[in-house]
């Protein structure tokens, strides 16, 4: 339970990158076939793009953020971080960004979600939301999730914890998902 | 069982540092009294302490310590830095 809880306390660097390596290829062949994309560092979004585009987008979101939490660490970390153990536990830290796409497979919910695409809000409560009400109490845990492990490979990669490591955390997480937001669209339009 | 002992290093009155004011010798019974500062490495914590031994032992590899351990390289090297903060307050 402790290394669900806490993965990076056992394992770091070269292991969880390429652990996050094969994770990004699992997803972009997924997302590649279920015509979903990713946007900004966790979002996702229904769209065709081609496999490249998507591998992009995924990399953008992993990097972006991983690159500024490098910044915040060598600015104000007295620990020397290493690269690859930052960049390695970001990269695997985006195994709940998977479930999110693997939930928005399944039929039910992509016929309604699908359905939703093309329909006027007031038009959406003659629809059957169980389903997809479900699936957004799933992302809301794997957003949870996410957050949790990513701020955990950060800490044990820089030494920076408690309420400097949790407030340089989400200032990080900030700029990245803006930064990000904007790439991967870029990418989109491409 | 054998009945584990910690040396007490924190006044459990107080809260202040502990000295050494008698030593004794269980074979002669001879007893030493002064006034002695405990050496660093008794202040630190029973874990700490651990730690350090088990530093020395791996000949300072925090790699070959991180596999002892079966913990990750970047959670020992914290410990490390975390043991060696605590040892520049105690010295102040």
């Amino acid at each position: 339970m402790k290394k669900l809880i806490y993965p990076f306390r056992y394992f770091s660097g070269e292991k969880t990158l390429v652990a996050g390596l094969v994770l990004m290829m699992v997803a972009t062949i997924l997302a590649r076939i279920a015509g979903s994309t990713f946007r900004g560092v966790v979002s996702q979004g229904i769209d065709s793009l081609s496999f490249g585009q998507l591998l992009l987008q995924w990399l953008v979101g992993w990097l972006v953020l991983s690159a500024l939490l490098y910044a915040a660490a060598r600015i104000f970390s007295r620990t020397r971080t290493r690269i690859v153990d930052l960049v390695g536990n970001q990269a695997w830290a985006r195994l709940p960004l998977l479930f999110i796409l693997l939930g928005g497979m399944l039929p039910a919910v992509r016929r309604t979600i699908d359905a939703m695409e093309c329909m006027a809000p007031n038009e959406m409560m003659q629809l059957d939301l169980t389903w997809v009400t479900i699936y957004g109490f799933f992302v809301v845990v794997m957003l949870v999730w996410f957050l949790w492990w990513s701020y955990c490979g950060f800490a044990v990669a820089t030494n920076l914890r408690r309420g400097k490591g949790i407030a340089i955390y989400i200032v990080c997480y900030l700029l990245a998902e803006v930064a990000a937001t904007w790439m991967t669209n870029a990418i989109a339009r491409w | 069982m054998e009945s584990i002992k910690n040396l007490p290093v924190v006044c459990p009155s107080c809260g202040a540092e502990l000295r050494v004011r008698a030593l004794a010798c269980p074979k002669c019974d001879t007893r030493v009294e002064g006034d002695y500062d405990l050496p660093l490495f008794l202040l630190l914590t029973a874990e700490e302490q651990r730690f350090v031994l088990d530093f020395v032992k791996c000949s300072g590899s925090l790699k070959e310590m991180a596999a002892q351990l079966g913990l990750s390289y970047p959670t020992v090297r914290n410990r490390l830095d975390d043991l060696i903060e605590h040892l520049k307050t105690l010295e102040l």
